[in-house]
């Protein structure tokens, strides 16, 4: 081993209000593979954002091979020598392997830039050989498995000459034996002393892979370890923390023992296994895994947006196998999705015609026209309840801050006067205030009866608020938690291990 | 330093944004009207202003149905084709049976049969709407010569022309039918929650769906009402020329496409308004007229259409 070859110092970032990186120093040594684990949210996307420079650091510098250098464009980190593999595939599915791996840097003929194919082929199997791989270099990239498509990302990066390579999330949606092969081109990589940075949930992949581990929290680097020196419940306790500053809203007793919501076997498309919860009238329950665990399939399915392919749903003393948006919305369940942007709200609609969307029989007039009399009043009435800013209800939503758009789009299906609330991510990428009153609206909710099914990837965002807790891992219910009592590293021990 | 050169921008965006809204286009609706008059002592004539109105009609009717259809974050090219086989369709029924309520119906109800094929195949053939139409532009056009053998059917009553030539005291027939149309679709889109629909549908078709909205009868009804309109566009034409031509209204669906992002419609759904495909309409309307009263030659008419289009897009990019 030699010295650092990825040094940071004092690494700062801010989102207009959000502090998304701290004072972030971490050396990376040359020929190591370094480990970066934290919750979502913790910074790790904007620290790799700011390394292969794609977004502009707010202070700090980072120096390469011992020299400062400015990071501003990805081009620049590229040709320093950064290369980054992400959890979506970057290839041209309908190019060839070779055509993917000399993509950019073709050999080429003349001024017309014919292309060199006989120097291409042998550029691209001597690259293939030299992991000994046996992929065919005139096979399509559609035709390859997912496994297949990372490694033919890693060996174009290597022919890009890449010293430091990141793996954001990289083993994302693939098979064990994909995992394994991958691993060991990773290792070999080593050996060829490149240097990789490895970011994961799965905390087993990273004492298999890594020599070194670093934590990120709120931002900030809590340790780098040697992973020797560390266990999976030790490192679980530092992603979470133990004493995170958190907003406590302590949980209500629920009233009655009424069922709002009884979920049995239930199956779609995208969820791997069967699942079977009930929630309780007034009972906010809280659903929580890493990214891909399945929370956010269980909503779309429980709102009828994926198809329910087996189990039932019964809600209301009525059973259904079936169901479609529509449907659900005249049963009283409510989708607040995921993506506020592209589902959540209508950004070029008024914060009014966004409310009506989903109260269209209380704004019409001879069940056809619409009054804006009524309209306005209604508009007015969201604003005020759920304390949206601005108070003009005829401003598009897109002019509103983050919060503000998030309370539009739960305020919408609130004043349908829901039976059960499915929220994904309610609280995902706005600024503590609008948490606080975000989380308040929500226990209001309950109080009155509404059973709240609570979705999020971020562990801490279901404590303080839920009755009952479910960690999800790989689609699986890992465990179920009282809510009063819960603690982060049972549930990162759940969720992660 | 930074704040001297934001202020400039916000003025200078200001001014675009005012140009590229309707009152842009009024404002150069306007200008044109006072320059072709200064250029030409006969445009600014009663009879040449109603002139202008009966030939903007057909096209505004037509192009309040792609207003529909942008809105909604689709398209159709097959409106020319459409138009003239309902023409035919038209045209037959009334020489077979002398009947114009069969006639009108039938016609009419041809064009809302080639707006349901195309939706079915855009709905459940989960093809883009840009292909489909496309391919029933050669459709509908085809049908059209195979029906008739290329040949126009002439000699229908002369009381039909009403619709497309005649007129009410000064106004024309066609100019009323346009200005119901108008009418109709402007509560349409402004004051009934289909309208709302359309609107929300086409700035966001995911989070409409998961707003419990059924996306598919609004795209159902937004192409048949589409075929509809350019059907009844076709039935003036027909009803203006006594006769029903298999090439009527080629090229109508450049005119009418256009009317409409001049308008303020773009092509990514959600935006467009009834009144400003209305201006945008008449613009072009004034331009022909007018290009025609200058003696200009029909041959570079297209052109300066092809401009005047360029131009608008181009400032409405800049004012964003």
């Amino acid at each position: 081993m030699s010295g650092p070859v990825v040094v940071l110092g004092h690494i700062e970032k801010r989102y207009g209000g959000i502090q998304a990186l701290r004072d972030v120093s971490l050396s990376i040594r040359k020929g190591e593979i370094h480990a970066l684990v934290g919750e979502n949210g913790a910074g790790k996307s904007t620290l790799i954002k700011v390394l292969t420079g794609v977004v502009q650091r707010d202070g700090g510098r980072i120096l390469l091979d011992g020299q400062v250098c400015a990071l501003e464009s990805p081009v620049q980190a590229r040709a320093m020598g950064i290369s980054t593999i992400y959890q979506e595939v970057n290839l041209f599915p309908q190019l060839s392997v070779m055509q993917n791996l000399v993509f950019g840097h073709e050999p080429v003929r003349g001024k017309l830039g014919f292309l060199r194919v006989r120097e291409i082929r042998a550029m691209a199997t001597e690259l293939l050989n030299r992991f000994g791989l046996d992929i065919d270099p005139q096979a399509p990239i559609s035709g390859l498995g997912l496994g297949q498509k990372r490694i033919i990302e890693i060996l174009k990066a290597i022919s890009l000459d890449a010293r430091v390579l990141i793996m954001d999330e990289a083993t994302t949606g693939m098979s064990q034996a994909e995992i394994d092969t991958l691993f060991d081109i990773v290792r070999d990589l080593k050996n060829k002393h490149v240097t990789v940075l490895y970011v994961s949930h799965h905390l087993e992949e990273v004492f298999e892979l890594a020599d070194r581990v670093s934590v990120l929290r709120d931002g900030a680097l809590v340790q780098t370890l040697d992973i020797e020196q560390t266990s999976v419940e030790d490192l679980s306790r530092a992603i979470v923390g133990r004493d995170v500053e958190q907003v406590y809203i302590s949980a209500h007793d629920i009233s009655g023992d009424a069922v709002a919501l009884d979920v049995s076997e239930l199956q779609a498309p995208k969820m791997r296994e069967p699942i079977s919860f009930q929630v309780r009238e007034g009972e906010i329950l809280g659903i929580t895994g890493v990214i891909g665990s399945g929370k956010t399939e269980i909503g779309r399915a429980l709102f009828g947006v994926d198809p329910i392919t087996g189990g039932s749903i019964e809600i209301l003393g009525r059973m259904f196998t079936a169901l479609t948006p529509q449907k659900a919305r005249d049963l009283g369940i409510a989708l607040i999705p995921e993506e506020r942007k592209t589902q959540g709200v209508f950004s070029l609609l008024s914060i009014a015609n966004n409310i009506i969307m989903v109260n269209m029989k209380r704004v019409l007039s001879n069940k056809v026209f619409l009054s804006s009399q009524k309209r306005r009043k209604l508009g007015q009435e969201a604003i005020d309840l759920y304390q949206i800013s601005p108070k003009n209800c005829d401003i598009p939503v897109r002019n509103l801050s983050g919060g503000n758009q998030q309370k539009v789009a739960i305020a919408k299906w609130l004043m349908a006067k829901p039976k059960v609330i499915v929220l994904d991510e309610p609280t995902r990428g706005i600024d503590v205030g609008a948490k606080v009153e975000i989380r308040r609206l929500i226990i209001e909710q309950a109080k009155q009866g509404v059973g709240v099914v609570y979705l999020t990837s971020e562990f801490k965002e279901v404590l303080g608020i839920c009755h009952r807790i479910i960690v999800l891992k790989k689609g699986k219910i890992a465990g179920i938690l009282p809510g009063q009592d819960a603690k982060l590293d049972e549930i990162a021990a759940l969720a992660l291990g | 330093m930074r704040n001297t050169l934001d202020t400039n921008q916000s003025w200078s965006s200001k001014i675009l944004e005012m140009l590229s809204g309707e009152l842009g286009l009024l404002i150069i609706l306007v200008l044109l009207v006072v320059g072709f008059t200064f250029a030409s002592e006969y445009f600014l004539t009663s009879r040449n202003l109603l002139n202008i109105t009966r030939q903007v009609s057909i096209n505004f009717i037509v192009a309040v149905g792609m207003t529909f259809l942008l809105l909604l974050g689709e398209i159709d090219l097959s409106v020319g084709s459409t138009a003239a086989l309902v023409g035919i369709v038209t045209a037959s029924i009334m020489t077979a049976t002398s009947s114009f309520t069969l006639a009108i119906l039938g016609g009419l109800s041809a064009g809302a049969v080639v707006g349901l094929i195309i939706s079915i195949g855009v709905v459940y053939g989960r093809v883009q709407s840009f292909i489909v139409t496309l391919a029933m532009m050669g459709i509908a056009r085809g049908v059209g010569y195979v029906w008739t053998h290329g040949y126009p059917i002439s000699g229908l009553p002369m009381r039909f022309g009403v619709l497309g030539a005649g007129y009410v005291g000064s106004i024309p027939v066609s100019s009323i039918v346009a200005l119901a149309v108008f009418a109709v679709a402007y509560v349409i889109l402004n004051k009934t929650k289909h309208g709302l629909y359309i609107r929300a549908i086409g700035s966001n078709p995911e989070a409409a769906r998961l707003s419990a909205i059924k996306i598919t009868r609004y795209r159902i009804t937004g192409f048949v009402a589409t075929g509809l309109l350019a059907g009844l566009g076709g039935l003036l034409i027909t009803s203006r020329l006594l006769s029903a031509q298999p090439t009527a209204a080629m090229g109508m669906e450049i005119d009418v496409i256009a009317a409409a992002i001049l308008g303020g419609a773009t092509l990514t759904g959600g935006i467009g308004t009834i009144h400003g495909t209305a201006l945008g309409a008449l613009i072009i309307g004034v331009i022909s007229n007018g290009l025609n009263l200058l003696g200009v030659s029909p041959f570079y008419q297209p052109i300066v259409k092809g401009l005047i289009i360029l131009f608008a897009i181009v400032v409405k990019q800049r004012s964003k």
